[in-house]
């Protein structure tokens, strides 16, 4: 009988481990959504993989028990907004672990990124839902009777993100923002830049356990920062954001150690995946200052993920012509 | 810009699910590519121009599919066997029917013959047309090949997956919808 590979199941708790940090920083900012949000994508994901192995008569129990439609789950928990509806996580869910990952082989064999494919799909199915942050953190029983829709939607209650303040910014400038602007915080978002900085402190963890390589994450953090660099039209009411901004708002640090590092659908060779990150990272920042979303991440992995095959035989016929 | 994004991605989806049922070799997918870029570079140009001076002036806007269509049958023909006595050892037989049904160039020359265009803009669009297509022709036979392979479920394997992926595809791109026009 087949059994778990005991070396991604390893790698898998070490992924969630490190996700902790900054699941406790978004609890502390936006309250129960998190953990309802993680609960429902989580055993949505869980669920789908379950009926669909079942259903193409492979072994149940030893595919869930290695973790990986866990981490799927916990990625998008992290970055769906916290009020959502209920099925907007098991939706997000769904159609990650199905038209992510088990249509195209299951574990090991995805060609995209599972999150991302479900954070895609929801985003541009429920653009309303998707934008609807709240601006404070409400208690249990309201986190319950907004996601199960007990209780109407407050539109008040919602709060642009620091990219979308910076999106739609015509008058005001960017020190304006930071002294008025409820969204701003000392460095980026308020509370976001401390969710980043959760998030730097996991990548920084499995970094140094050697889960993955250094050339995705400093590829994107680096491609982020020069752009933003360049990008950087000063603190005008038309300003770009700065480096700084950039790198601790939305969801940069998730996408770059969480995300861009993922191995199956990413690439292979050390400089393919230094140019994955690159190229992840100058996606992002063109999706945010020019493009219609407010943060890119998902698009900016996807699309990179089309061209991770070429990025490695690139890189393998470079090895080859200079050992 | 979505729009152009759009023809190109299509363009190179329905290049491979309905003219090759079989995975391509590289060599023949890139003369493939650089066949339908220089169709693109030279059809673009000429096409419209014709549209400019001929059909606008005399009020035929409407037959611009009659010009439009023979035309790009004409380059489809002749690229091929003018690119043959250059590189004769490129793999180049047979291309005619894939490059003259390659949707990219009329959708193209009736998208930019409706708009006030420069002949800058034109020829811009011309190259970043041509490479976009390689680059997606490219990208998709990838796609393609990384599908076909026995863990794919029984009822998926083929053309469903293929449609499946160009679907994620299609959500990738859409990212870039609104690009420069906020």
């Amino acid at each position: 009988m087949p059994t778990t590979d005991p070396r991604l199941r390893s790698t898998m708790q070490l992924v969630l481990l490190a996700c902790a940090p900054g699941l406790l920083v978004l609890f502390w900012l936006h309250g129960w959504g998190v953990l309802i949000n993680l609960l429902l994508s989580g055993c949505a994901a869980l669920a789908t993989e379950a009926v669909l192995l079942r259903w193409r008569r492979m072994p149940v129990a030893c595919a869930l028990g290695d973790g990986s439609a866990l981490v799927t789950a916990v990625l998008l928990a992290a970055a769906l907004p916290s009020q959502a509806p209920w099925w907007l996580p098991v939706m997000a869910a769904g159609v990650a672990i199905g038209l992510g990952k088990q249509a195209f082989g299951g574990v090991g064999r995805n060609l995209f990124n599972p999150a991302m494919v479900g954070y895609a799909f929801v985003l541009l199915s429920f653009p309303l839902q998707m934008n609807h942050w709240p601006g404070q953190a409400p208690g249990l029983m309201e986190s319950l009777s907004l996601s199960f829709g007990v209780t109407e939607r407050i539109d008040a209650w919602a709060s642009p993100t620091v990219l979308d303040v910076l999106r739609h910014n015509r008058s005001l400038t960017i020190d304006e923002l930071f002294a008025s602007h409820p969204a701003f915080g000392q460095l980026g978002g308020r509370g976001t830049e401390w969710v980043n900085l959760a998030f730097l402190l996991g990548g920084v963890f499995l970094l140094q356990r050697k889960v993955f390589g250094w050339q995705a994450p400093v590829g994107l953090l680096g491609a982020l920062f020069l752009s933003s660099l360049l990008g950087w039209n000063g603190s005008g009411s038309d300003s770009n954001g700065s480096p700084l901004l950039h790198l601790l708002s939305g969801s940069t640090m998730l996408a770059a150690f969480f995300i861009a590092t993922e191995p199956v659908s990413g690439c292979k060779q050390p400089l393919a995946r230094l140019l994955f990150g690159i190229g992840t990272g100058l996606l992002i920042y063109l999706i945010r200052t020019w493009g219609s979303f407010a943060d890119g991440t998902a698009f900016a992995v996807l699309l990179m993920n089309l061209a991770a095959p070429t990025l490695d035989r690139w890189a393998q016929r470079r090895q080859q012509a200079c050992p | 810009m979505s729009d152009y994004v759009l023809i190109l991605v299509s363009a190179a989806l329905v290049n491979h699910l309905v003219l090759q049922a079989e995975p391509v070799e590289r060599a023949r997918l890139h003369a493939l590519g650089l066949c339908s870029a220089l169709l693109i570079l030279v059809a673009l140009p000429v096409g419209i121009w014709l549209h400019r001076q001929f059909l606008l002036p005399m009020g035929l806007q409407d037959l611009q599919l009659f010009i439009f269509l023979p035309l790009l049958a004409a380059l489809a023909w002749t690229l091929p066997n003018l690119l043959r006595r250059f590189r004769p050892d490129w793999p180049l037989r047979d291309l005619q029917p894939q490059l003259s049904a390659n949707a990219v160039v009329l959708g193209l020359l009736l998208l930019l013959g409706s708009e006030s265009v420069d002949g800058w803009g034109i020829l811009a669009w011309a190259i970043v047309g041509a490479l976009g297509f390689w680059l997606a022709l490219v990208l998709y036979a990838d796609l393609d090949a990384r599908c076909r392979h026995a863990e794919i479920p029984a009822a998926l394997r083929g053309l469903p997956v293929q449609l499946i992926g160009a679907g994620v595809m299609a959500m990738a791109f859409s990212g870039l919808n609104g690009l420069f026009t906020q």
